[in-house]
């Protein structure tokens, strides 16, 4: 296990001959630490790094942020600076991570000109639709069904419940100014979605099409937005495959 | 009940398993469900409470008990 020292990055088996990079990009009020098992079921030539945002409480290791450009941009030099020499970038962001791992790609391509050789976004709109989902964040509706998933008393329903403070700043992040898409990234772009998806309707993740003008597809399956906690070992397996 | 006995119980592996490496980047099952409620059965056992800097440190069965340590909890002993 590595940490960067900023905090930003997490490696749960560095791998210097890893020939890309899969830097996942955590939803809404999570932790950089619920990616770690991926790396036992990705294959060698993929190392695993996770992203831990800021804003996590007093206890958080990085910076505090206010504004969304300025932890863009921190978050983006963290990634520059700790990047190996050849090895490739692959981005992947479920729910609010999706929203992160563009802003990230963008910033790439005008600071440093590269992109990601692909990006993968799950269960979330297109960026100008994230408002859609921001809203339905600050909803009691929203507290119950996250809450619902597990019985009262158990660590993993308390956990959800210590992360509501988190979720509500990423959302206040998430909500502010991002500039309009202009030009279109050039990697490939594959977005994931649950058919019952509770906060995304299933045409809103066709809206990600005009982001890219390289290959696009759309890849449902069954189950909500948490379709992939049904069946993990599948959707790393596809993961891997889509790779 | 030996700390590897609790990873094990939590994880619902065979104690065959849990090595001092043993960590969620190499079991499968050490899932981020898996490590939540494997804090709250550290907490429990121990009588400790994990700050988020402990908790994102649980890497392995050996950090596990090196935190544990640095806690003063006696770990191989019956909680």
């Amino acid at each position: 296990m590595f940490i960067s020292p900023d905090g930003w990055l997490r490696f749960p088996r560095p791998n210097e001959h890893a020939i890309a990079r899969l830097l996942c990009f955590p939803t809404a009020g999570a932790e950089a630490f619920v990616y770690d098992y991926w790396a036992a079921f990705l294959p060698e030539s993929l190392e695993l790094c996770s992203i831990e945002l800021p804003n996590r409480g007093s206890e958080s290791e990085t910076e505090q942020y206010k504004e969304l450009s300025t932890m863009i941009a921190a978050l983006a030099e963290s990634i520059l600076r700790h990047s190996r020499q050849g090895q490739k970038l692959i981005f992947y962001g479920f729910c609010l991570g999706a929203f992160w791992a563009y802003e990230v790609a963008c910033y790439l391509r005008g600071h440093a000109g590269l992109q990601p050789v692909q990006l993968i976004v799950a269960g979330f709109p297109a960026p100008h639709l994230r408002s859609t989902i921001t809203l339905q964040m600050r909803t009691t509706a929203y507290r119950q069904l996250m809450t619902s998933y597990y019985p009262p008393g158990t660590p993993q329903h308390n956990y959800v419940l210590a992360r509501f403070p988190s979720m509500i700043e990423d959302a206040d992040l998430a909500d502010q100014y991002a500039p309009p898409l202009e030009t279109p990234l050039h990697c490939p772009l594959t977005v994931i979605g649950g058919w019952q998806d509770q906060f995304v309707k299933a045409e809103h993740f066709w809206s990600w099409q005009q982001y890219t003008t390289g290959n696009f597809r759309v890849q449902m399956f069954e189950g909500d937005h948490f379709f992939a906690d049904g069946y993990q070992r599948e959707f790393l397996q596809a993961l891997t495959e889509w790779l | 009940m030996k700390i590897e006995e609790l990873v094990a119980n939590v994880l619902e592996l065979p104690l065959s398993l849990i090595k001092d490496s043993s960590g969620p980047a190499t079991l499968k099952a050490w899932s981020s469900l898996k490590h939540i409620q494997l804090v709250a059965a550290l907490e429990e056992a121990y009588g400790v409470t994990l700050t988020r800097h402990e908790i994102q440190r649980l890497t392995s069965l050996a950090e596990v008990r090196r935190i544990l340590q640095q806690k003063s909890v006696e770990v191989g002993s019956t909680p």
